[in-house]
């Protein structure tokens, strides 16, 4: 039976279309023996079975060619989702967190533990995760950030910020609360992104909130943020 | 991909969902390479590929929970892959110029004196004539042949009817055959 969503092409045209999935055996058992039944009555096409298999070869080696991400990808993702919010978080999720994090941890050889560098991405990471719990612990609804990095809230501004590797998740959220800011994203390249209440919009308040980060002295770089 | 291996993934998925990092880890061994590539075919740039693969496997731990199972794992992260690289890509324009601009670089390596001697075979034609084709056209070979994906996956992956699947292999088999008949290889078809 004809694919009649398929304006334009000819039967034949069909056929060829489904080759790659014939010769790969992903087609549906359907399509498979309408394949069948037309090779069989045009012997011609089974040739063009080898064109497909060529075409298949060549994809395949097209992308072997490329060198699989580093050992560095699976540091990045834990950075990463130590920091990031989840949708659904239950009561206590701060606690969740600490058992997940404790248990990555001791997922660590001692030998790995030993290495420098491994410290100190540990620093990093812990850093990481501290202030994403302080992202789930003050996030509320317009501030909430999207899988995608997309932002909800309006208003306000924004700044892109770095803390000391010292800092503890205690300070940080002080200094979070003492200048009604959020952690709306990150960290990417070192650098979180803090949410200003929408109270604080004009230059003066930047200026401020800019120079009081500054003055924390558990803050490194302050960048704008837009 | 083997069943035993995809009903793994699924359960793995079903982990993660319920806040298992260490499934997440495991997921991300499985499937990093293959999530990689395709991005990298997409856009083209190693640094963009590596941001965007920690993006995926990032909305997978937070939306895992919403893996209904009605597409195989693989499928339902080459989908949110392709979303977040064609994003990226209308961000910046930039990209997508280096996408056009460097469609051979995996076919054309460093030009040993056998390299250069296999850009004259047949298949090492194809390959570069495959990074010739259109991104929509490449996609959907590397889909089918690659990812091993069926009509209606890549259908589900790309956000397109499936008879528009069909019609693209169409089209990107029929231009792939033009571009190797300039190249001197009949193929006899079409």
């Amino acid at each position: 039976m004809r694919d009649e969503s398929l304006e334009g092409l000819s039967e034949r045209d069909e056929i060829e279309a489904l080759l790659p999935w014939y010769v790969s055996g992903k087609l549906d058992a359907k399509s498979r023996a309408r394949v069948d039944r037309y090779i069989e009555a045009h012997p011609e096409v089974k040739a063009h079975l080898a064109l497909a298999r060529e075409e298949a070869d060549a994809s395949i080696a097209t992308n072997e060619a490329i060198a699989p991400p580093g050992r560095q990808a699976l540091d990045r993702l834990r950075a990463s989702i130590a920091a990031a919010p989840r949708r659904k978080v239950a009561p206590g999720f701060l606690t969740q967190l600490s058992d997940r994090f404790a248990d990555w941890l001791a997922g660590f050889e001692p030998r790995q533990l030993a290495l420098a560098g491994a410290v100190a991405a540990l620093v990093v990471a812990l850093q990481a995760a501290a202030i994403g719990a302080l992202v789930m612990d003050r996030a509320t609804t317009p501030a909430y950030q999207t899988a995608g990095g997309e932002e909800t809230a309006g208003g306000g501004f924004e700044l892109l910020v770095a803390f000391s590797a010292g800092a503890t998740m205690g300070e940080i959220g002080d200094l979070l609360k003492r200048l009604d800011a959020t952690v709306a994203d990150g960290p990417k390249s070192g650098l979180y992104r803090l949410r200003f209440s929408d109270a604080k919009e004009g230059d003066e308040d930047r200026k401020a909130a800019i120079e009081a980060l500054k003055q924390s002295g558990i803050v490194t770089a302050v960048l704008p943020g837009q | 991909m083997p069943m035993h291996a995809q009903a793994e993934e699924r359960v793995l998925l079903k982990a993660i969902a319920s806040g298992d990092a260490k499934a997440l880890e495991r997921l991300f061994a499985r499937a990093e390479t293959r999530v990689f590539r395709f991005l990298m075919r997409v856009v083209k740039n190693q640094a963009i590929a590596e941001e965007l693969l920690n993006e995926v496997f990032l909305t997978v731990w937070q939306n895992a929970h919403r893996y209904e199972g009605r597409s195989e794992p693989l499928t339902w992260m080459l989908s949110i892959a392709h979303n977040k690289a064609i994003s990226a890509l209308r961000k910046r324009t930039e990209v997508s110029g280096l996408a056009e601009d460097a469609g051979s670089d995996f076919a054309d390596e460093e030009d040993t004196p056998e390299i250069a001697a296999q850009k004259h075979d047949k298949s090492a034609k194809i390959r570069a004539c495959i990074a010739e084709l259109s991104p929509e056209h490449r996609t959907v070979l590397d889909l089918a042949y690659y990812q091993e994906q069926s009509v209606a996956e890549v259908a589900e992956v790309l956000g397109i009817p499936e008879a528009t699947v069909k019609t693209r292999m169409f089209y990107a088999r029929k231009k792939l055959s033009e571009l190797l008949l300039a190249r001197g290889i009949d193929r006899g078809w079409p």
